[in-house]
């Protein structure tokens, strides 16, 4: 049940902001007083039904103009200090089209831990040096998602955007490619790997204040935790992993569950692991 | 652990001053500007 709730808010999180429809039909963009919200989501502004700004592109525009954004961090940082990944698993319309991917049968495999560290290099290269040096927004060049829902329906609708098509327009098809085809055997790879938003609100996850909590004394380290889990982590050794996208599927455990930094249940119940949000010392050693 | 509380405060603190300045900056008008420039 738990599961199907977080599918149903992931739909609506690929939906609502998106819900302009009229611009397919009239190929134009929404330019109406909430594109000046910045959505906690990895969704392209230029998509024709877009309704809201995308906070990486917000960012990135600032330090094109050689200002520093603090609006479009301040939002950002005001959403990760209260729920921490908690928009990347629960609403983000590219993690949902990734986990819907990784649902079809094929060979599945890892990627290595270390690739974690490239989403901070993209965010302080492709979101913020690059464009303050260059004056130009990088990220949202390369941007797998921009391709799919900006790039893609505008060379559809738009006899004049299809002139324009280089180079640059069939690398980002290519990038877009690679991780359709890489999220079909590996859980969310762009999430865990480059999202320079996720990037952000991980650094949030340990002071956030939505926690997963972990009880110790019913945990019998069996490890489904790790198979539920969509980045595939082990809860139960970090609870506060950066990694951890609280979309909550592990709390059908009931060694996890859900909690607050003031140790209560943020949906009534009374937390499990309420003595347990940080690891014993014998569990981290190992 | 106790020190979480205390950076959870801290850390909203300086998230919702970085917010607000931005919004007394006038920031918004350079956000839809922005989005209305695609």
């Amino acid at each position: 049940m738990r599961y199907l709730k977080r599918r149903i808010f992931q739909a609506l999180g690929a939906f609502l902001p998106n819900s302009y429809l009229q611009g397919f039909a009239t190929a134009s963009l929404y330019q109406g007083s909430l594109k000046t919200v910045c959505s906690p989501l990895l969704n392209c502004y230029a998509c024709p039904s877009a309704l809201l700004s995308c906070p990486i592109g917000t960012l990135q525009h600032f330090m094109v103009t050689g200002a520093f954004p603090y609006y479009g961090a301040g939002t950002l940082a005001v959403i990760g200090a209260s729920v921490g990944r908690m928009t990347c698993g629960t609403l983000c319309p590219f993690g949902f089209l990734q986990d819907l991917l990784y649902k079809f049968k094929s060979w599945k495999t890892t990627i290595p831990a270390w690739t974690r560290y490239f989403r901070y290099a993209v965010l302080a290269g492709l979101v913020f040096i690059i464009p303050y040096l260059t004056q130009e927004n990088w990220f949202s060049k390369l941007c797998p998602m921009g391709t799919l829902i900006g790039g893609l329906p505008w060379v559809t609708l738009n006899l004049n955007v299809r002139s324009m098509i280089r180079w640059l327009f069939w690398v980002k098809i290519s990038i877009l490619l690679f991780f359709i085809t890489v999220s079909l055997s590996v859980k969310r790879p762009f999430c865990r790997a480059v999202c320079p938003l996720g990037a952000i609100f991980s650094v949030f996850n340990k002071s956030s204040f939505l926690q997963l909590a972990w009880n110790p004394d019913t945990c019998t380290r069996c490890g489904k935790c790790q198979k539920i889990c969509p980045v595939d982590i082990r809860p139960d050794r970090n609870p506060t992993n950066p990694d951890c996208l609280r979309c909550l599927d592990c709390t059908r455990c009931p060694s996890l569950k859900a909690t607050t930094v003031l140790h209560r249940n943020p949906f009534g119940v009374p937390a499990a692991g309420e003595k347990g949000t940080d690891i014993p010392s014998e569990v981290a050693a190992r | 652990m106790r020190w979480r509380p205390v950076a959870f405060v801290l850390t909203f603190v300086a998230a919702a001053s970085l917010f607000a300045y931005g919004y007394f900056r006038e920031e918004l008008g350079e956000v839809m500007f922005n989005a209305a420039m695609l």
